[in-house]
Order: structure tokens, then sequence, then C-alpha cells
């Protein structure tokens, strides 16, 4: 710090219930939380004040003033934040994956269910990698974004957006913390629908908008897989996104063409069929009303915190209406 | 016999710190090296936008000799946009550092804001390239891993690609000489990769270190390792890695492979990196501590991402 200090940042936010990220560019030293919806209601056991500091405090924890239930002594009862339900300090730069954890099987259903030695620290939109299987092969080494994280220590989760496959019995996942740092992101195929205007399903979240171009690399692996060999180098315009279903629809009849099949784990070693992004067709994003620029490239990292939710969380429960500051000071040694 | 010793009389100072610092570890810079540069006029927006047209179609077809005319072509555009962003840093440091430490501090930290500076648009490249370029998987080596090590195979099958492709590579032949152990070079496309990889490029059987190139003055810069088939390959310090990304959950290492105008940077007209000090006097009411930061603008996008492939590999 020097003569010129930094001023601290601050905004309010209403809850969704689910946790919340706040971007702070400069990154901070402390911050704290108010919930206004909380203090002005009647007391209970609810968190009203919530308090981190990155540098004395671990990931995930924070220090709490929760109100008093009512007919006790109307005093703010503080405490320290169980691990997981306080503050993240975050930088979305950094890519190092998270700890291996074991997996038993993934399942053959429709969406395969991987069963893990714990699932605790996971929450649906994750994104894990997953590798040394025995079966399921073919899934090694691809990223996939997780939905439906069930339990804690023997817990499972869905690989939301993969294709059906054959079971496998073991193997290992990390997750991975954040996407590459640049947009527009290259991403793995997982199915293609055969249909006038084909639908295309991607082992993550993707990000693309209507009116981007993307290329597809559609390797042929065996006789069957990946298939839809027709579609490999054709770059084809967005024409519709889902969220929900995490594909695109491109403007590429692939009805007649052969159907797409994910390889299986006996395929060997074999390049993920993908789609590259290739730039924008303007004339469609304008025809579709969307912002020309949206494919730009751009460097996506942010720094920020992200506060957990719940009502003894720093970010409440849905409806909750929540003020917070952050800011930076110096740190003096006292030790 | 009363000997003085410097048990009895130590130096009253008791070491000499040489002001001429140590070398700072700075990593060779690859990425950045091939890249396609464009300007940013000022006053224009956030987005620079590129376009490409799309080839019109061969006339195969001799003209009637009716006289009728053929129907016209058209063709379309792809727009490549990027959007110009802001980087810095700064540090800030109290006068008594700068008045009582040895060595030239203020000297040395501009030193260090420079390298970060350059360091950093290496990486912000780098990492554009992971985001968005595509990949293939090596699979010509033997370690029994997905990707395997890289081989001479895969390299045959990225080049290929890209030659399909039209992509233009950016070496010129180096004509082979009379001097013994050396080989000719093939004109050739640009390989960027950690340098971990070194050992692995030294076993293929076709690589040739740059000690055996014709003119071995002729290797560029001091990060070219050497050259297989038609790719010259460049290593550093930091090269991309992608942790655990292998099917065994080994570390991936992809070597970029990329050939003209692949990648593009974006220059902002009216504001190039800027080195700012703001001295005691000026930053503080009491004049005792100064910054010193720096500021850019990067912008980074593939230009033509049929122009360049990651042939991720293990080692």
């Amino acid at each position: 710090m020097s003569g010129i200090m930094i001023q601290p940042v601050q905004g309010y936010f209403t809850s969704d219930g689910t946790a919340k990220f706040l971007e702070i560019p400069g990154g901070f030293d402390w911050i704290e939380t108010l919930n206004l919806t909380v203090a002005a209601a009647a007391a209970s056991d609810d968190g009203v004040k919530f308090l981190f500091d990155p540098h004395s405090m671990a990931q995930g924890t924070g220090y709490q003033e929760q109100s008093t239930a009512a007919g006790a002594t109307n005093a703010l009862r503080p405490s320290i934040l169980a691990a997981g339900t306080g503050f993240y300090n975050i930088d979305t730069s950094n890519q190092e994956p998270g700890a291996s954890v074991a997996l038993t099987a993934i399942s053959a259903d429709p969406v395969p269910e991987v069963t893990a030695a714990t699932v605790v620290g996971l929450n649906n939109g994750d994104t894990v990698r997953i590798y040394n299987t025995v079966g399921a092969q073919q899934l090694g080494g691809i990223d996939f974004t997780i939905g439906n994280v069930t339990g804690g220590v023997g817990g499972t989760f869905e690989l939301s957006y993969m294709a059906q496959i054959a079971a496998a019995t073991t193997g290992t996942f990390r997750k991975i913390p954040f996407n590459p740092i640049y947009y527009p992101r290259n991403r793995v195929i997982t199915k293609i629908s055969q249909a006038t205007q084909a639908v295309v399903t991607l082992s993550v979240t993707h990000g693309y908008n209507v009116g981007q171009k993307v290329r597809f690399v559609i390797p042929e692996v065996t006789a069957t897989a990946y298939g839809m060999t027709a579609l490999n180098d054709v770059v084809a315009t967005i024409v519709a996104v889902s969220t929900v279903n995490n594909t695109i629809t491109i403007d590429v009849d692939t009805s007649a063409m052969t159907a797409f099949a994910f390889p299986l784990t006996a395929d060997g070693d074999f390049t993920p069929a993908q789609i590259v992004p290739a730039g924008m067709n303007t004339a469609t994003a304008l025809q579709y009303g969307v912002n020309i620029h949206s494919d730009a490239s751009r460097n996506t990292a942010q720094l920020g915190v992200l506060l957990m939710a719940g009502a003894n969380s720093p970010a409440g429960v849905d409806g909750d209406v929540i003020f917070w500051r952050a800011g930076q000071s110096f740190t003096i040694n006292n030790q | 016999m009363a000997l003085t010793t410097i048990n009895t009389m130590p130096p009253a100072v008791q070491e000499h710190f040489d002001k001429k610092m140590l070398a700072v570890h700075i990593p060779d810079l690859i990425y950045g090296f091939g890249v396609m540069r464009r300007d940013m006029p000022a006053n224009a927006g956030r987005y620079a936008r590129l376009g490409r047209l799309k080839n019109f179609p061969l006339a195969m077809i001799p003209l009637p000799t009716s006289g009728i005319t053929p129907p016209s072509v058209s063709t379309t555009r792809t727009d490549i946009d990027v959007e110009i962003q802001f980087f810095g840093q700064w540090s800030s440091t109290n006068e008594q550092v700068v008045l009582q430490n040895e060595n030239a501090v203020l000297n040395d930290f501009s030193n260090l804001h420079g390298i970060s500076l350059r360091r950093t648009e290496d990486a912000l490249i780098r990492d554009c390239i992971m985001s968005s370029a595509a990949f293939i998987r090596a699979v010509g080596g033997g370690n029994g891993d997905i990707p395997t090590e890289v081989s001479a195979s895969d390299i045959d099958a990225v080049t290929t690609e890209l030659i399909g492709n039209d992509a233009k590579r950016m070496f010129q032949l180096l004509h082979g000489e009379d001097r013994f152990g050396s080989a000719p070079i093939s004109n050739a496309f640009m390989g960027l990769c950690h340098s971990n990889m070194i050992p692995s490029l030294n076993a293929m059987p076709d690589f040739t270190e740059r000690a055996s190139y014709p003119r071995p003055d002729m290797a560029l810069e001091q990060t070219e390792e050497g050259s297989i088939h038609k790719v010259r390959v460049f290593v550093s310090s930091q090269g991309a890695i992608m942790p655990n990304a292998s099917a065994l959950g080994n570390d991936v290492y992809p070597l970029t492979i990329m050939g003209a105008e692949a990648v593009v940077a974006i220059d902002q007209d009216s504001f190039t990196s800027q080195f700012v000090y703001r001295p005691a006097y000026i930053n503080d009411p009491l004049a005792r501590n100064s910054t010193m930061a720096w500021v850019a603008c990067f912008a980074n996008a593939i230009s033509d991402d049929e122009w360049i492939l990651n042939l991720q590999c293990t080692i």
C-alpha cells in the first residue's frame, strides 16, 4: 500500500438461495456481509453479520454473528463458520485440478451416474476430469460438467451431458476449478442428432451464442465411432443454444449422415470429437438480434469471493437482501 | 606472544553485499514470437474485428458458345472479434528500503516489472491458444498412456492436417551443407512446447538438434531446440501444461504447431506498454512511499482455427 489508498468496494444483492460470486477486481484483504432481511426480521438463529480475512482464515470458513432466538437475550451470538459454509477467495485463472478422488462406479444409465468415495465439495455445474478408469476408458482425460450431486461420502453425481455408455467399475476424478481463461473455448462433443438442423451436445458447459461459427473435428476411431465423419472439418453457424441441455443447434443437415456414436471402452487411444470456435456469422447474429461481438476472444479470468448460501452462511437464503463491503488494508505482523 | 586475530578483533562489518544482483530467472518467451501483430486505432471502440472471405468456387466448365452468361457466384465473410483488455501490476516501496538496502532497489524493481509485463503477454497468448485451438492426441508413442509421448508420426499427422488446410509455413528451407552430422531443414511450421518435452523430442529418431543444422547459427533464438520433419520446435519453462489430463492422470504437454497468421495479437494505438513510476514526493503526503507499475493492452485470438493444432503429448 502507498499514499494512494485503495478504496473499499461495496454493493448488495438479493439472494437466490445459491452460492454467490462477487467479482472484486482489486482483490481484498477483508470482506464483511450483512443480511438485512435477517436483521429486520424477528429474532432467530440465522446469521446476520459475516466476516472473512483470507490471510488468517481458512478457505470456506468465516466469522458469523447470529441473531439470537426469540425470548433469549436478543444479543448477537458470535461463532466460526464450519468449512464449506463461509467464504472462498477466488482467482479463476487458477487451472490446477483439485485432489484426486476415487470413483467406484460409472453407471450404464442414459445419463451416466458416478459413485465416488466422496462428493463433498462438489456442486451441480462443477467440472470434473475423469481418468484411470477400469471400463469406460473412453472417458479418460475428458472434462465433464456434473449435475444431480447427491450425498457426501459415497455420494453420486451425474455426467449431465454425456451419452450412455457401458458401466465402469473403478477410476479417479479431479475437480477442475475453473474454465480455461480465454473465451470462446474448444469443447468435446458427446452427442449429435441426425436432423435437418443438428443438435450437438457438449461435455462441458459451452457458453456459445447464436451466430457463432464452429468447426467440427470428427475423427474416425473405428468403423462405427464416431460415425458421423461427414461432419469433419465442416464449419457451421449456431442457430440456437440450450443452456439446460448444453446443446447448440447448427445450420447443417445431418439427417442423411451416419449416426454419431461415442467410442467404446475398448476403442483405445483416440482424439475426442470436438468443436472449435471459428468466428462469427454477423448476418445470422443480426438476424437473431444477438450481440455481434458475443464471439469476441477475451480473457475471462476474475478475482473475487464466493459466498456460500444458507441461513448461517453469507449468501443467505432465497429472498434475503445482502449488503457487502470489501477492502484492502495494511497487514501488520503481531506475532 | 600476543596475536591479534579476528577472534579478538572481528571486522566491524561482517559482510560485503555485492550490489550486482544475481540473474533473475526469466523464462524464454516463445508464444508471442510467431503471432500476427495488428493495430487497433485509438478511439475505435472496444473490439477489433478481422474478416476472412470464403473462396469463390472454381470455374471448371467452359463458357458456352451460345453466349449465355453463367450464374454469378457469391461469397461470405467470417468475422474474428477480439476484445481489447487492459492488464497491469504495481508495487509500492517505502523510502527506508530505497535508503537502507545495499542494492539499487528501484532499478531492480523496474527490471522485475519489465519481466512481469513480457511474461504476462506471452502467457496470455499461450492460454488463448490452449483455450480455443483444436487438439489432437499423440498416439504414435509407446508409453501406454493416452495421449502417448510425441512421435514423428504424430507430428506428420498434424502437419498433414495443416497443409491440407492450406496453412503457410513460417520458416524457409535451410539448405544442406557439407558439414558432418548436419542435415537440411525443411521449410517448417512453428512448434511451441514446455521444456519438459526436451527428452521426448530428442528421443525421436528423426529429430535434428539445432547443433546439427547445416548452419547452427541459423537457429532462431536460444529457445529453438531442433527440428522434426516439417516443424521447428521452440521450448520454454513457461510452456503449456495440462495437469492430470491424460487417461492415466498424468500431465499433458501440448505441442502447439501453427502456421503463419494462425494467431493474432492486437496492439492498441496510443497505448503501448507503459511503465509508471510515481516518486514518493508525488505519491505520498509524507513523501515516504513510491509506486512502480506497468500497464498494457493485450488482446489475442485464434485468427484461423484451421492453421493451428495442439498436439497433446505425455512424457
